[in-house]
């Protein structure tokens, strides 16, 4: 499919891989600055209590303590209901630090000092006077009268409400998302039977591989920020704001390498605000590293709990004639994203139906705060109506794979047949229950599940690249995006190596610094296309410019030239050409230095399903759940770098099969403590856990893509929640109502205990 | 990490007199792979003043059999016992038990004395700055009991409902293995308390040991966890029964991860005892396993995997 191409389609090693895997990136709690102070973060033990005081003076008088922060040195408490609306990362929560925590982990205070120790024997020095208030974990109880409020502004029922952005970037957040089309009680009465169905997901978190740091250093007024951003540009301008309406020139964001995000990392948060307010007051260098358990539980932002329950109408033939499906959500404490819109985008997306309805609220709660993970809701709304699909197509006597793919939206089913065929569905599938017995006590299943691929062609957030030709012909592509470990940069440089026909290796790449242009954010699975886009236009005038100073030198019109391989040749008589290197030291007295804008446009997305289809082996006499195979086949558009590729969808379908069968953060009912506090009780899985996912890459073409390249790095992790459930279904014939599907659930449906 | 003294003891000597001078202000470590992380979360009541680190004293990470006994020195590796041949083919259960712990990079610091004297990982007893003053650490109550007990004590639970987090001792239990101080010889199964350990403030293990098995006895380890690596068991049993003329004569049953101590399923043992192993007498002995399972509000499940891995370990 991409062989007329050189660059596009190519395995190139990843940018940076090789300086990564040997050590030589310098990640930002590695640097080192001259004065360099260590923060550290006090910590609330209440789930939910009001400050009455605090005090810091004995912690400051400790030898090697430089700086303490505190509600009180926030000037005139920083923000108001604005502050969501600038996208700082706490909905709900306005301030940077406040004079009430609402979770076990909330920030209280902040201290900087010459060592970490001192920092954290400084924080115990710390003198506190709290007034605890009653608190609540369960949205349901928070949403009842009589609740412990959170907010002033979301009482009485502490749901969360809606905040229209007006910073001329965003669009809106939060808020209850109630939705449909058609006619709901027509749609039912149309329908030969109606299916009832409830499924609830669990609270998650994101934990990327590097725990979130932050340096901050002043020169004069001037603030130069070291973070792991997915949005460096976000962070200069909530910073700039936060800081008192500091110029973004002001405040540089540097984000070279960022490991790993998952979502959590794409606005500001509090921990950056405290950190640059620690180092205007000491004078001094700081850098904060929070561990892996304030990662975990202080800082998640992790999947929020969703209680669900569908209402499905459908025909004896398998004709959906109306979907209704509700959730309850628990924020936590606070909130960022859109929990409504995004949760209820799959039963939006992925088929056709001419009632449908939903309905999503989400309530706070003194729990860990949820928000942004990868696909963000989306693995927590698949699952309701995947779930509920199946239990269609069984009460029909149908092949849940048949329901499926005559109720499917959109103008491609590749994905869902090729990925039938490989796993041999129709040869393989059995009704629920009805399988053979291996070993005495072990049934299998077959479970599946399905979604839209998106890309953000439609809208959200621009990007900006430009193509600097160097005097000796080589090219410098400079993007304001970042290496979230995504590699979308190297894709980025193989579209700009493309389209102006240089060889991939003469093009350096630079990114993650706001004096580069501006790109949006990493999220939503957009780089790939924003800022592909962006190079591509940026290539195209670089490459165009190039031909005008070349066409003269080989004596014939522009438009007869064409470039490949770092050189310009004749079309019709190719012999004729000459090297980018000779053509671009004409260019010394004016220097080739192009822009490409991707401007933010409304173009139909068209919808293409995926299918995901596992193997999985029940024990059912210890509930134990093994999963033997997973077959996906995801429509990526062009795949620019195959490996890459697999690599985003190997890496999604594990968080998502992680997601389904152990991760889970487990806190004491009384207190609201969080008690997987690390990676032994927070059951990310390992190697050993998952099979080899047996991918295959369909290339249905984005015409507004980048060489019709799509994302791919959030669609993987949708479904395989959904796909275990309904494949432990198919093992046992009897579905299981939460995730994540742990022995003591599934030993209890088969009335084992 | 708060500060503490460091000592390199050259001796076995010289670790027994720093811990004798500092008491329970001192504890020993050799692999630390447990106890660095429980200082760091500054677990216990006492964050100790110095550490004795024995891995300095010589020849005392051995495995050898002598006269019919396996001799293992305490600062054996995990890693070492699992890939030691004689280990693997007369003592198959701990060459699986050790093999079973945590990741490689544990297996390769962690040490055999270090895996029998190693704290719980109960949730609440391991919140870091002993957030909960349970009952372990001298406190009035377990929290585990109305709170979250997923992976508490199903057997043997008394005011303290975490469990024992070793994997070896389930199979040294189960091969009758016996615990060499710098004092005494302690069985194995006498090592272990509710609480903790039988060890005096002034002892350190020295070795361990395990008497050959008899022939004809047929030895398994099963250990069930959500996740393959560094889980700790859920529930985990090690078995050595000894067969002869068809009947069992002999049989050793040791249940880990559902009670306080390594806990010796005697009623299994009856069970099987005099009869021929068949899959209804298997299933027999693992109900009987479980039979005085008090099990809390979200662990009834343990009892059900209990008793089928009983009932697979005694079939394998």
């Amino acid at each position: 499919m991409s062989e007329e191409f050189i660059s596009v389609g190519k395995n190139v090693p990843r940018i940076g891989a090789l300086e990564k895997a040997t050590g030589k990136v310098a990640f930002t709690a590695e640097r080192k600055l001259p004065r360099m102070l260590y923060a550290k973060i006090l910590r609330s033990p209440h789930a939910h209590a009001k400050i009455i005081d605090i005090d810091t003076s004995k912690a400051e008088a400790l030898p090697g303590v430089n700086a303490t922060l505190t509600y009180k040195d926030i000037p005139g408490r920083i923000g108001d209901l604005d502050v969501p609306k600038r996208m700082f990362g706490r909905h709900g929560g306005h301030y940077i630090l406040e004079d009430k925590v609402r979770f076990v982990g909330d920030e209280v205070a902040a201290v900087a000092a010459t060592s970490v120790e001192i920092a954290e024997r400084a924080l115990e020095l710390i003198d506190v006077q709290y007034q605890v208030l009653p608190a609540v974990f369960d949205p349901e109880e928070a949403m009842k009268p009589g609740a412990p409020i959170l907010y002033e502004e979301y009482a009485p029922n502490n749901i969360a409400q809606s905040m229209p952005c007006q910073d001329g970037y965003t669009g809106h957040i939060g808020g209850p998302v109630v939705g449909g089309h058609g006619d709901m009680e027509e749609g039912f009465k149309e329908a030969d039977f109606i299916i009832e169905h409830s499924v609830n997901t669990q609270r998650s978190s994101n934990i990327p591989n590097e725990h979130r740091s932050c340096l901050c250093d002043w020169d004069g007024d001037k603030l130069t920020v070291w973070e792991a951003s997915q949005g460096p540009f976000v962070l200069q301008r909530v910073l700039a704001w936060l800081l008192g309406d500091m110029p973004y020139q002001k405040v540089r964001v540097i984000s070279p390498y960022v490991g790993g995000g998952f979502g959590n990392r794409h606005m500001c948060y509090r921990h950056s605000p405290i950190t640059a307010l620690l180092s205007k007051k000491a004078g001094r260098p700081v850098l904060l590293e929070l561990t892996y358990s304030e990662e975990l539980i202080g800082f998640a932002r992790g999947r929020w709990p969703t209680i669900g329950s569908a209402r499905f109408g459908v025909k004896e033939d398998g004709t959906l004639t109306a979907m209704s499906c509700k959730w309850i959500q628990d924020a936590g404490a606070y909130l960022e994203a859109n929990p409504g819109s995004s949760t209820a985008g799959a039963l939006i997306k992925s088929y056709v139906c001419p009632n449908k309805e939903w309905e999503c609220i989400t309530a706070y709660t003194n729990l860990p705060t949820t928000g942004s993970m990868r696909s963000v809701g989306g693995a927590q709304g698949c699952v309701l109506p995947e779930t509920t699909m199946e239990k269609v197509a069984i009460t029909l006597g149908m092949d849940p794979y048949d329901l499926r793919l005559k109720n499917a939206q959109g103008t491609s089913y590749e994905g869902l047949e090729k990925g039938a065929e490989i796993i041999g569905w129709k040869e393989r599938w059995h009704r629920p229950g009805e399988g053979p017995t291996y070993e005495g006590s072990k049934k299998r299943g077959l479970g599946m599940a399905c979604t839209q691929t998106w890309q953000m062609g439609g809208g959200y957030g621009s990007s900006v690249v430009t193509v600097t030709i160097n005097l000796d012909g080589t090219v410098d592509l400079h993007h304001g995006t970042v290496d979230l470990g995504t590699s979308s940069i190297t894709s980025i440089a193989q579209i700009c190596a493309e389209e102006l026909g240089v060889r991939f290796e003469d093009v350096a790449a630079y990114w993650g610094d706001t004096t580069y242009p501006f790109d949006e954010k990493i999220t939503a699975s957009r780089s790939l296309q924003s800022g592909g886009n962006a190079a591509v236009r940026a290539a195209a005038k670089a490459k165009q410019k190039l031909l005008q100073v070349a066409a003269p030198m080989l004596e014939v019109e522009p438009e007869d030239l064409e470039a490949k391989n770092s050189e310009i040749f004749v079309r019709e008589n190719p012999e004729r050409k000459v090297s980018f290197a000779d053509v671009a030291l004409k260019t010394k007295n004016e220097q080739i230095i192009t822009v490409g804008h991707r401007i933010v446009e409304k173009v139909p997305i068209p919808f293409s399903l995926c299918g995901h289809f596992l193997e999985v082996e029940v024990d059912t006499e210890t509930g134990g759940v093994e999963l033997l195979r997973y077959v996906c086949a995801h429509d990526v558009g062009r795949a620019i770098n195959p490996n890459i590729i697999y690599g985003q969808i190997q890496g999604g379908i594990v968080q998502g099969i992680s997601f389904g069968t152990t991760e889970e953060l487990i806190y004491d009912k009384a207190s609201g403590v969080p008690l997987s506090e690390s990676g032994i009780e927070f059951k990310l899985l390992t190697r050993l856990d998952f099979p080899d996912v047996e991918i295959t890459l369909v290339e249905i073409l984005d015409p507004n893509g980048p060489f019709g390249a799509k994302g791919c790095g959030e669609p993987p992790t949708v479904c395989p929640n959904s796909a275990i459930n309904n494949a432990i279904y198919n093992a046992i014939g009897i579905q299981l109502g939460e995730s994540p599907y742990t022995p003591d659930k599934i030993l209890n449906a088969l009335g084992k205990i | 990490m708060k500060k503490f003294t460091h000592i390199n003891a050259a001796t076995v000597e010289e670790a027994v007199s720093v811990l004798s001078e500092y008491k329970e202000r001192a504890k020993v470590i050799a692999g630390g792979t447990d106890l660095l992380g429980a200082m760091k979360d500054e677990i216990g009541l006492k964050y100790p003043e110095v550490l004795v680190n024995i891995k300095t004293i010589p020849d005392m990470d051995y495995i050898r059999e002598e006269a019919g006994v396996l001799k293992i020195g305490a600062l054996a590796l995990l890693s070492d016992i699992a890939g030691d041949s004689t280990v693997k083919e007369k003592y198959t259960a701990l060459a699986q038990a050790a093999h079973a712990v945590g990741i490689p990079q544990t297996r390769y610091m962690g040490t055999i004395g270090g895996n029998l004297c190693q704290e719980v990982r109960c949730l609440y007893f391991r919140k870091p700055k002993n957030r909960f003053f349970c009952f372990r650490k001298g406190g009035a109550l377990c929290h585990a009991v109305p709170g979250e007990n997923r992976y508490n004590a199903i057997l043997g639970g008394a005011v303290c409902f975490a469990v024992c987090p070793s994997d070896t001792a389930i199979p040294l239990g189960a091969l009758n293995a016996t615990v060499v101080t710098n004092k005494r010889s302690i069985p194995v199964l006498d090592f272990f308390e509710v609480l903790g350990n039988v060890l005096e403030a002034d002892e350190i293990v020295m070795e361990v040991q395990v008497p050959e098995p008899k022939s004809g006895t047929k030895q398994a380890f099963l250990k069930f966890r959500l996740r393959k690596a560094i889980d700790f068991a859920i529930s985990s049993v090690a078995s050595a029964i000894t067969v002869e003329a068809g009947t069992v004569t002999d049989v050793r049953i040791v249940l880990g991860g559902v009670a306080p101590v390594p806990y010796r399923a005697v009623a299994a043992e009856d069970a099987l005892k005099g009869n021929i192993i068949t899959e209804s007498v298997a299933e027999a002995a693992g109900a009987a396993a479980v039979k005085d399972a008090v099990p809390l509000s979200q662990n009834v499940y343990l009892v059900q995997i209990t008793k089928t891995l009983v009932k697979r370990a005694i079939l394998a």
